[in-house]
């Protein structure tokens, strides 16, 4: 099973290494926290690509929120982790292995790495919005690799894709 | 009184026969994907069973999964309650493959001009609120048959509260087109939620005329036998189903293999390596 991760490190890395060394940023806004409605919260994303090696350095993002769009540290890997192994090698069986050329920073209570007793119950507008600024970070070093972002909340949306039936289009 | 079971597999078809006293004989045959009814029969001749003994044939197949994995299904159609014809091709918002980026979803096994809608409804408690339009269910039949397809899967609206109005549309679809097979929701999957109980359907449908005309032919050969035990057929489950109800929701046997192992290893820890349990 070693050998597995050791491979699968290997391979995560030659793709790594095909990115352009330099750093790569991206940030957005939430529109608010879900308590304090009138404040925007930043997410901020820098990704520094040395040789193999990627770190995700999310300083700069908000200070906790008392609203619950807090992203325990967990979650905020989870994210990151996701991201990067879909723009790297998205289809091969997942294990650790294709995560160790990865570090995360998230500094403590940052609205991305919170502490107790900080409310979370809806962490997942900020875990999308972090896969989506990793992908949008990257999108100069990888064209042709990335996609634009994902919706967050929504109440209905409509679109059309074969275009057989005409001109596609997205109405949210 | 014996017991025999059959496995057909895509490389290998394996009999085992367990007689009274526990004795176990085993014969092994090449597959035949284009005759596996001649595979079975062949291996039972090889082990000399006198068809007067034997009390229940017990059956695992991969026929499903491979119709299904190499595309190699019927022309189906699909009858559902009006303004739903889309259930199954919006299907859910998921992206399945999470790290693929560009994952797209598989086209749908009816194309939209194959799926046809018929007035009706039922609440969620099985209450009528719009009775089922006898008329639009015959028409639909009609444009079906008319389009060459084999299999019919009709799904309305909370069936698996109150099936009465797909065994109604069943009657009526026999009706006018006798040669159809088919695939009713609340057979083959009880269960609430359209997409899936739509889909499942859908891909029993698919199957159903190919394992249909396979277990028929095998009935048939060992009534020829004179054969008069069960012939049962393995679910994915790893339970049993005769076959004439397999030949109404092949679904239910997809996928036998790796439900068979694990009972089998359980009672019988020596077959598959020296001792050593080795379900799969």
């Amino acid at each position: 099973m070693q050998r597995v991760f050791d491979e699968s490190e290997q391979l995560v890395c030659a793709r790594v290494r095909d990115i352009p060394d330099g750093v790569y940023l991206a940030e957005t806004f939430m529109d608010h926290d879900g308590v304090e409605l009138d404040k925007m919260r930043k997410i901020r994303v820098t990704v520094t690509v040395k040789d193999s090696d990627m770190l995700v350095d999310l300083t700069g993002s908000s200070d906790v929120c008392s609203g619950p769009i807090n992203l325990p540290l967990i979650g905020t890997r989870a994210a990151v982790e996701m991201a990067f192994k879909a723009l790297t090698v998205p289809l091969d069986p997942t294990n650790s292995g294709h995560m160790r050329p990865l570090q995360v920073i998230a500094p403590e209570h940052t609205v991305v790495n919170p502490q107790y007793p900080a409310p979370t119950d809806s962490y997942g507008y900020v875990g999308n919005t972090l896969a989506d600024l990793v992908i949008r970070a990257m999108a100069p070093a990888m064209p042709g690799r990335c996609i634009a972002g994902s919706y967050q909340l929504f109440g209905i949306y409509l679109l059309r894709v074969d275009t057989r039936y005409g001109k596609p289009f997205l109405f949210v | 009184m014996k017991r025999l079971a059959i496995d057909v597999g895509g490389t290998f078809t394996d009999f085992v026969l367990l007689a009274e006293d526990e004795v176990v004989t085993i014969e092994k045959a090449p597959s035949l994907p284009d005759r596996p009814d001649d595979v079975f029969f062949e291996g039972i001749t090889r082990l000399e069973v006198d068809f007067s003994t034997l009390e229940t044939i017990i059956h695992g197949s991969t026929l499903v999964i491979n119709t299904v994995v190499q595309a190699r299904g019927a022309r189906i159609g699909l009858i559902t309650t009006q303004g739903f014809r889309d259930v199954l091709e919006l299907a859910r918002g998921n992206r399945i493959d999470i790290y693929d980026l560009f994952y797209k979803q598989p086209e749908p096994l009816v194309p939209r001009y194959l799926r046809l809608e018929v007035p009706g409804r039922l609440n969620f408690r099985g209450e009528e609120l719009v009775p089922l339009d006898e008329a639009a269910v015959r028409t639909a039949a009609q444009r079906l048959k008319a389009q060459d397809v084999q299999s019919i899967a009709v799904c309305f609206f909370h069936a698996y509260a109150n099936p009465t109005h797909e065994l109604r549309a069943a009657e009526l679809i026999h009706e006018e087109f006798p040669e159809a097979y088919i695939s009713l929701s609340h057979v083959v999957s009880g269960e609430w939620r359209e997409y899936e109980r739509t889909s499942t359907s859908v891909l029993n449908a698919y199957v159903m005329p190919r394992m249909g005309r396979y277990l028929a032919a095998l009935e048939n050969r060992l009534r020829e036998q004179h054969y008069r035990g069960i012939l049962n057929v393995v679910q994915s489950t790893g339970g049993m189903l005769p076959s004439e109800g397999a030949r109404q929701t092949p679904i239910r046997i997809l996928d036998r293999g790796a439900s068979l192992s694990s009972p089998l290893s359980k009672i019988w820890p020596g077959y598959h390596s020296g001792g050593d349990a080795a379900g799969f």
